[in-house]
Order: structure tokens, then C-alpha cells, then sequence
């Protein structure tokens, strides 16, 4: 039995923690929820407007087609993702030799500073003089392709360079989770006459979705929120095709002095990720109770 | 024993290293300066520019020991966060750098400078074009414009030949003779290229070119005006004009692309200041013997010009209001101006109708028609004057996307899409 006294030290204890979560979450959190509900020009207090901002946002046409893009860029990247990381870590765990030098190699893109990388790909998609259209030039495409100025392949490009950068995430990941599975289990499927596909279907897959679930739900929040990859490349271009919740948010917040607006934008956000955390979630305990 | 003097020589220690951080706490606080002038200034495009600025700062404060002064050089793209915070938080640098109509979007964080603004134009002959249109707001002035980076017509001199045209026929040019030349100078591979995607030199470039059709995105009253015939006539024109224009010039986004576009010595013609030219002259010399700069072309309305006019601004909320008066003055006195423009290589154009004596613009034959300007200097929004609006549409980059839209969408979809937008911008603009 835990006595009264030390229920009390237990809450001290834990008080430094709340405190600092409080204040560097809770408040500029609270903060942002106030200023949304709220008309806020650079240099006077902000005016109470209630659901003003919101009810303008969804009149925007560049707004809802933020929502639009915000859910083909997130939706997209993270199924590739998810379907291409599993394969590479089944491809990975089945290599012997040189697999831990591999795995270094492979997390190179996840590590490696997101604003860098991003303009390393800018520079990359380049219509006119980039690699990647040199090199279609002078083989399969002739005319190249409209990686930046054309709203279909602007997003393709933000798409691949995203789950460039993420899919070694999801590989490492599944690679563990693939690797925890008891040779046991294995074995007994094997004599079991299973073959790799089913294996894969029936354990390996039941036994990784827990984890897949989890990553899928951290990779979805990443990806939703998205900023320096959008900023680099497309700066949300063309014609406003590519902007996400947060490049918005940045430029009719920051740059054009809006922070309620801005506020409201950022905010939209919350209840796509709440649900979708809850469905994920929810998967989760499913599976493991 | 042993213990004993182990603590006795610790005390000793410690002791010392008590005098020496006194010592190191009390010296500057007896003998440095008394008082702090901070600045915040966008980098520039030319390097030696801020080495310049800096030994101005230490050259004021030989004149003012009793000030030290300290220059945090921003990237363009933190600016804006930067500035925000500080207005919102109402602490952070004394004087700041504004781009264009900054100045009306921070208007209530910022000190009237009318003194200054108006001894400096007694004394100099006056304001340029730049004046009242930028720093003037509500009846006073709420910053100094400091210099001005324009955008005007740069162009290969021997493409331009091989299609039968010379300088002074590029000079005089219209809209008209350039869809003709555009055509040309396609057909020999060497198109031309003005940007028209999400960023500031995309504004830049077609904002004059909606002007000199008489379109504009608002009235002197703040009324959206973009639905019409002038604008109609501007876009009809652009999409005769843009087939003839790489697709990529709808995805450029930075202000490199069509630096690397005129460096490669594929493109043939743009618009640009001359920091093309600038870099052409450091890292390939090969092309910028052929690079020149002419004067934008003309529409029916006449030959107009955009670019970004920077600021100096003084929080209302600075401790040090007289110094910084003081020092913008310092900044701006001639000697010391045209010092700045040097290490600018001529990059930086004056806003003060003296300055524009100085020679290096007639010695270099390429800048001789980038200042003084020949055309009319407007930034986005201008009919109105400066304003929080202004400086939306701009940073919204709505013309530049109103052009795209119209060769994709329509015409008529283009403009009414822009006029939904811009209503809502102004809409918030007159109700505050």
C-alpha cells in the first residue's frame, strides 16, 4: 500500500515535469487557440472576432485547397512509405553479410539536415539544368518533365522527396520489429509447409502491425506537418498547388501579418490528426488485447 | 596538518578567482560604453556592403564612445519571423530594415521619423521616386528609405544581334517588339524568361508589365480594380508572350533561378537588378561581356519599374530613440552613402535626388539605364500608397499567380480568382 505521504512526494516529483510540459506546450498550444478565435494585427491587442477566421478559411480557395493537398501529399507519402519500408526491411533481414554497414548507409537520408537535402532535391528537379532532367533528356523522356511548374508533378516531386527522406525510418523500424519475431514461430510455420509470401502474410505482417500502426501514426503527424520540404522546393508553388497547413500558415501568418488567421490555419489541423490518431490507436489496443 | 593546508591553498584560489571575475565584471562597466544601439539588417546581395556598414559602425562609435553598436545581419527569409517577434514581444533590436511596405504593416510599432526623413531631404535635394510611397504612412513618416534594388531588363547583347536588334532599339523597346523578338531569339534557342511562380522577383517582373497595360489591383480608395479591360488586355497579351518562355518559369522559385538561367548563357533575356550581371563578372566572365541592361519595355500605359525599397525603422518601444535617429542619419550622410554604394557595385540605387550625382552609374556603360531610372517606380499596390494590403499581395505573390493562372485556367477565371482574393485583403485593410 502506498501511503499518503508518499503519494505526496510521487505528484512533487512528477510537478517539475507537468510544469515544464505546461509551459512549453500547454501555453503557446492555448496560446494559439486564443489568438484563432481572435482578429490580431501586428502592434494592437487582438479583437475577439469567435469563429470568424475559421469561417473565412473555409471560403478560401487557396485554404481548401491546402486541405486538398495537405491530404494527397500526407495520405500518398506514407503508404509508399509503409509498403516500401516493409520491403525493405523484409529484403534487409533476409541479407547476411554487411547488413549493419547497409543499415548505416541507408539511414543517411533521415539523418542528414531536412533544409539540406531539400535543396540538394531542388537543385535536382531543376527543369532546365538538373541532373534528373539531363538524364531523362538524353534517355527515356525527351522533353523532360515539368517537375516544379506543373501542379501534377510539383507534388509528385514534394511526394518522392519525402518518403526519400522518411523510408529509411520505416525500414530500420520494421527491420526491428521483423527481427524480434521468435525463429521459433518460424520454424514451426516452415515445417508447417509455409512458403516466404505466406510467412509474410501470416506472421511476419500480424506480428509487425502494432508496430506499423505506431509508425504510421507518428510518420502521419510528421508528414501533416510538413514545413522546410514544401519551403525549399515549391515555396507552394505553382499556383498554390503544393502548399501544406503549415507553409500557409507561415506566410499569411508571418509574412502577411495575419496571426489570428494563422492561427486558425495551423489549427485546422489538430482534428485530421486527433482522428486519426484515435482509429490508429484504437487498431492498436485491438490488436494486442 | 595535511587537510589544513590543502584548505588554506583552496581558499587562496578561490580568493584569487574571486578578484579576477570582480575585475573582469567591473572594468567594462567602469571604462566601456555606457549605452547599446542594435541594428538588424537584411544581408545583402553583395558581401562587401555589410563590411562596409560594419566599419561605418565602428567609425561612429571612435565619434561615440559612449555607444556601442552591434549589426545582426538576417536572411531575407527569417526577416519577416524576425520582425514579427520583436514587434509582438516589443523587445529585440533598436533600428530595423524594412522591405517596401514593411513599414505600413508595422506602422504601430514603429517611431515617427519625420525629423529626420525631412532634414534629410532639405539637406539632399529631396526624395526620389521612393518617397512618400514607402515610408509615408497615415500622415508621417514611420521610416527612412535607405536605398532601392530595381528590376529592369538584362539581356545578351550578341543573341540579340544575331536577331537584327542593338541597344538602343532594346532600349525603346515595347511589349509588342519583345513577343516578336521573343520569337526569334525561341527559334534560335535562346528563349526568354521572366519569372512567374511563388516569390518576390515573380512580382517584381510582372507587376510592371500588368502597369504598363493600366491594370492595377486597387484604386486610391482601396477598391479592388483587377477585374478589367487593361488587365484583360495584360493577361490576352502574357499568354502570347509565355509560350515563347521555357514551362519552368511557373516553378521558379528563388531568386536564382533566372540567375542561372541568364549565367548558363541559355537565356537571352529577363528581368532582373544587376546582380546577375555581378556574379557573371566573378565567376564567368565569358558571358558577362555580353550581359547589359536595358530599360524595361513600354505598354499603352507607359514604362514602369518594381523592385524592393529598404527601410530603416525605429521601434516605438527602443530605449535609445535619439541615437538611432543619430545613427540612420550617420548612415545616410552622403560621404558615407555613397561609400556603401560603391561596395555595393552600383547596386544600390538612391532614394535622395543628390545622390544620384554619382558617377559610377555613367562610368559603367551596363548600369547607365538602371539608374536614374527611366521608367515610373511603383511597388505592388501602389495606387493606394503604402499599406498592410500592399505588402499581402505582394508576399502572397497574387499577380504573379493570377498570370500563371490565366494560361492554364482562362483569362477570365484568372481575374476572378485574384479579385477574391485581393476583396479579402482589403476588406480586412479598410475595416481597421
Amino acid at each position: 500500500m502506498i501511503g499518503v505521504q508518499q503519494k505526496k512526494l510521487a505528484y512533487l516529483m512528477v510537478a517539475p515535469v507537468v510544469i515544464i510540459l505546461c509551459s512549453l506546450i500547454g501555453f503557446p498550444l492555448g496560446y494559439a487557440v486564443f489568438l484563432s478565435f481572435t482578429v490580431k494585427h501586428i502592434g494592437v491587442p487582438p479583437q475577439f472576432v469567435g469563429i470568424q477566421n475559421y469561417v473565412e478559411l473555409v471560403h478560401s480557395s487557396i485554404f481548401r485547397l491546402t486541405v486538398l493537398n495537405t491530404f494527397i501529399y500526407t495520405f500518398i507519402s506514407v503508404l509508399v512509405k509503409v509498403i516500401l519500408g516493409v520491403i525493405l526491411a523484409l529484403i534487409l533481414n533476409r541479407i547476411g553479410r554487411g547488413q549493419r554497414a547497409l543499415r548505416g548507409v541507408l539511414l543517411l537520408p533521415w539523418v542528414i539536415p531536412t533544409a539540406l537535402s531539400a535543396l540538394v532535391w531542388w537543385w535536382m528537379y531543376s527543369e532546365l539544368f538538373g541532373i534528373i532532367n539531363w538524364t531523362l533528356m538524353r534517355t527515356v523522356v525527351p522533353q523532360g518533365i515539368p517537375w516544379l511548374s506543373t501542379p501534377f508533378w510539383a507534388r509528385c516531386a514534394l511526394i518522392i522527396t519525402n518518403v526519400w527522406r522518411g523510408l529509411p525510418f520505416f525500414a530500420i523500424t520494421f527491420l526491428a520489429g521483423i527481427i524480434a519475431i521468435p525463429v521459433d514461430l518460424m520454424d514451426a510455420v516452415s515445417i508447417d509447409g509455409a512458403g516466404a509470401i505466406a510467412k509474410v502474410r501470416y506472421v511476419t505482417l500480424p506480428l509487425l502491425a502494432p508496430l506499423l500502426s505506431i509508425v504510421t501514426l507518428f510518420s502521419l503527424v510528421m508528414t501533416a506537418g510538413d514545413f522546410a520540404l514544401v519551403h525549399i522546393i515549391t515555396h507552394g508553388g505553382p499556383q498554390n498547388t503544393t502548399h501544406l497547413f503549415a507553409t500557409l500558415a507561415q506566410q499569411i501568418g508571418f509574412k502577411g501579418g495575419s496571426l489570428g488567421k494563422g492561427a486558425a490555419i495551423s489549427l485546422f489541423i489538430v482534428p485530421f490528426l486527433g482522428v486519426s490518431a484515435y482509429l490508429i490507436l484504437k487498431f492498436v489496443r485491438k490488436r494486442i488485447v | 596538518m595535511k587537510i589544513r593546508k590543502r584548505d588554506k591553498g583552496s581558499k587562496v584560489v578561490l580568493g584569487i578567482t574571486l578578484i579576477f571575475l570582480s575585475v573582469l565584471i567591473a572594468v567594462p562597466a567602469m571604462g566601456g560604453p555606457a549605452k547599446e544601439l542594435s541594428l538588424l539588417i537584411v544581408s545583402h546581395f553583395v558581401p562587401p556592403f555589410e563590411t562596409e556598414v560594419e566599419a561605418q559602425a565602428q567609425q561612429w562609435m571612435k565619434e561615440r564612445p559612449d555607444v556601442k553598436v552591434t549589426i545582426d545581419w538576417v536572411g531575407t527569409e527569417e526577416q519577416a519571423a524576425t520582425l514579427l517577434a520583436e514587434a509582438e514581444s516589443g523587445s529585440g533590436h533598436d533600428i530595423v530594415n524594412l522591405e517596401s511596405f514593411d513599414s505600413a504593416l508595422f506602422r504601430r510599432s514603429l517611431l515617427p521619423l519625420d525629423d529626420v526623413a525631412e532634414e534629410l531631404a532639405a539637406e539632399n535635394g529631396g526624395w526620389t521616386q521612393a518617397k512618400r510611397e514607402i515610408g509615408y504612412v497615415d500622415g508621417r513618416w514611420v521610416a527612412v528609405p535607405w536605398f532601392i534594388h530595381t528590376f529592369v531588363a538584362v539581356y545578351r547583347t550578341d543573341y540579340f544581334q544575331q536577331i537584327g536588334v542593338d541597344r538602343e532599339m532594346g532600349s525603346r523597346a515595347t511589349w509588342d517588339d519583345m513577343l516578336v523578338w521573343a520569337e526569334k531569339l525561341a527559334a534560335i534557342d535562346h528563349p526568354i524568361g521572366i519569372p512567374v511562380g511563388s516569390n518576390n522577383d515573380s512580382d517584381c517582373s510582372v507587376g510592371p508589365l500588368l502597369w504598363s497595360f493600366g491594370g492595377a489591383t486597387v484604386n486610391r480608395e482601396g477598391e479592388v480594380t483587377i477585374d478589367s479591360p487593361e488587365t484583360v488586355a495584360a493577361l490576352e497579351y502574357s499568354k502570347k508572350l509565355f509560350q515563347y518562355m521555357p514551362k519552368a518559369v511557373f516553378g521558379w522559385t528563388a531568386g536564382g533561378d533566372n540567375n542561372v538561367f541568364m549565367l548558363s548563357g541559355y537565356g537571352s533575356w529577363t528581368m532582373n537588378p544587376p546582380s546577375i550581371y555581378a556574379s557573371a563578372l566573378k565567376s564567368v566572365p565569358d558571358v558577362a561581356k555580353y550581359l547589359d541592361h536595358v530599360r524595361t519595355p513600354a505598354g499603352p500605359d507607359g514604362r514602369f519599374r518594381s523592385g524592393s525599397v529598404w527601410s530603416l525603422g525605429v521601434w516605438n518601444y527602443s530605449p535609445n530613440p535619439e541615437l538611432a535617429r543619430e545613427f540612420i542619419k550617420f548612415l545616410m550622410r552622403k560621404d558615407n552613402w555613397y561609400a556603401q554604394l560603391v561596395a555595393s557595385a552600383g547596386y544600390n540605387q538612391p532614394v535622395l535626388k543628390d545622390y544620384q550625382a554619382h558617377p559610377i552609374w555613367r562610368d559603367r556603360k551596363s548600369l547607365n539605364q538602371y539608374e536614374p531610372m527611366q521608367e515610373t517606380l511603383h511597388m505592388m499596390g501602389w495606387k493606394y500608397g503604402p499599406s498592410a494590403a500592399g505588402k499581402k499581395t505582394f508576399n502572397l505573390h497574387i499577380v504573379p499567380i493570377m498570370f500563371a493562372k490565366a494560361t492554364t485556367d482562362g483569362v477570365q477565371a484568372a481575374i476572378e480568382w485574384a479579385e477574391t482574393e485581393l476583396k479579402t485583403l482589403w476588406k480586412e485593410e479598410l475595416r481597421k
